[in-house]
């Protein structure tokens, strides 16, 4: 066997500033696409809980399709989709404002939303009615009581779940490598294009990416800890 | 203060209220009681329109309930409400869960709000509690705060859904003693309880319900020495024996 693992290829020069840039990139597409997918969940979660049905079928209907579609056909959905629907000069300055990733990061987040409203629903159905009760007796409108009351218990509840959830996206944004973003994933496939070290290549992203999911599965430990409901 | 005139409720099949007509004056403490389904809960619910009447008409201090003008949020923050399981909001603090319907309510500055709300615990004994989460707290603790979660946001009438029903005994005592002093001051209140003691004591006037029918109104020495529906008899002379 004639394979001598040699990192120092990839770790350096050119190589290595592509890794930084690609891990850059993961993070943007990671952080904007979890808080706007946060947003995005809170909104879901909200029309689900009011009363007006045809409201709640339509978020029904977005979760499921989130749920049930490959992230990897919603980010083709997006990305070659979505231009047939803009005109032309639209299109054009997306084009020059890298569209890929800002598709990727709507796809992105839309999927993490779905999930993640899932999470906070079955959080919040876990809240006893009576909590409800105590804040709307008190005086507390139905937003106020979301805001103030049901929804510091519901993502208490929901902790371990969103934390899953997260580690989930942050694997998920590999795919985007796949429309044109060049993130980590992409850049350790060009790099191993270029020098043909698959092991070095691929292991150094791996590494990358342990980090990461370790730093966010003991990030949502010490807050489940910190914020544990006990009742 | 409150006026019921024939107020019904009805669940799909089930009548819960049947036309109870009665009038609570300002001031007044008045002692709900009668066996376990009769509506108690239910009438009591039904002045801050937790739950919606069916028919009949509901007057509280002025404002009818059910008409649809009336702003529910704010006419709730003049009604305290304290029921049997405490519901003490499980994330919050002693203090914050006292505090917080001053602040997000009431609009007043945290400071204020939080000095307020010490202020109100430490006349029931809990300064020393005010920073524990409910989980840490015993029952009684727990029911005293929830009382004074409802006193912070100084309503006009108070009503009480079998406050001590879901103590242990020993934590019974300092709960019915906070309501002893509350009861001598001039709040309105609406209590369901089977505390006859504790009924005979501060009760200006006993209510006893039946079958979702508000029976007997008499003045407790009146009501638990000679009723005079059989009903009421019945229901006394039960108690007596237990």
């Amino acid at each position: 066997m004639g394979y001598d693992l040699d990192f120092s290829v990839v770790l350096s020069g050119r190589y290595l500033e592509m890794l930084l840039s690609g891990l850059a990139t993961t993070m943007l597409l990671f952080v904007s696409g979890w808080f706007l997918g946060l947003a995005i969940a809170l909104v879901l979660t909200l029309i689900r809980a009011t009363p007006f049905k045809p409201l709640q079928w339509l978020v029904a209907a977005y979760v499921e399709y989130h749920r049930n579609v490959p992230l990897l056909v919603q980010l083709f959905v997006w990305y070659f989709g979505m231009p047939q629907l803009l005109p032309l000069s639209v299109n054009r300055f997306l084009n020059q404002h890298n569209a890929e990733l800002g598709f990727a990061v709507i796809a992105v987040s839309c999927f993490m939303a779905a999930y993640m409203s899932e999470d906070f629903r079955s959080g919040l159905r876990a809240v006893p009615k009576a909590q409800r009760e105590a804040a709307r007796a008190m005086g507390f409108s139905f937003l106020q009581t979301m805001r103030w009351i049901l929804i510091p218990q519901a993502w208490r509840i929901a902790l371990p779940a969103l934390v899953n959830q997260t580690l989930h996206m942050f694997k998920g944004t590999s795919l985007a490598g796949i429309i044109g973003v060049v993130e980590l994933t992409d850049v350790a496939r060009q790099i191993e294009d270029n020098t043909f070290r698959v092991f070095e290549a691929f292991g150094v992203v791996t590494a990358i990416y342990l980090i990461c999911t370790l730093t966010l599965m003991l990030g949502g430990a010490a807050l489940s800890r910190r914020f544990q409901l006990r009742t | 203060m409150i006026v019921f005139e024939k107020v019904s409720k009805r669940y799909r099949s089930f009548q819960a209220l049947t036309e109870v007509s009665g009038h609570i004056r300002r001031g007044e403490v008045v002692v709900l009681c009668g066996p376990s389904g009769s509506g108690k809960s239910t009438l009591v619910r039904t002045v801050n329109r937790l739950e919606e009447i069916s028919s009949g008409r509901l007057v509280v201090d002025g404002v009818d309930v059910s008409d649809r003008r009336v702003n529910i949020n704010e006419f709730r923050r003049g009604i305290g409400f304290v029921a049997q399981q405490f519901n003490l909001f499980p994330h919050l603090t002693a203090l914050q869960n006292v505090s917080i319907g001053l602040y997000r309510l009431l609009k007043m500055p945290l400071r204020e709000a939080e000095a307020l709300a010490m202020e109100h615990l430490s006349r029931v004994g809990l300064a020393a509690r005010a920073h524990r989460y409910p989980a840490d707290l015993s029952g009684g603790e727990k029911q005293r705060v929830a009382i004074v979660r409802a006193l912070a946001m100084n309503p006009k009438i108070m009503l009480l859904d079998e406050p001590t029903s879901a103590l242990d005994p020993e934590m019974v005592g300092e709960v019915l003693n906070l309501l002893r002093t509350l009861a001598k001051g001039n709040l309105t209140i609406l209590c369901v309880t089977h505390e006859l003691g504790f009924a005979r004591e501060v009760g200006d006037t006993v209510w006893f319900m039946d079958g979702g029918r508000l029976l007997e109104v008499a003045p407790p020495d009146r009501f638990f020495s000679s009723p005079q529906h059989p009903r009421a008899r019945e229901f006394v002379a039960a108690l007596d024996h237990g």
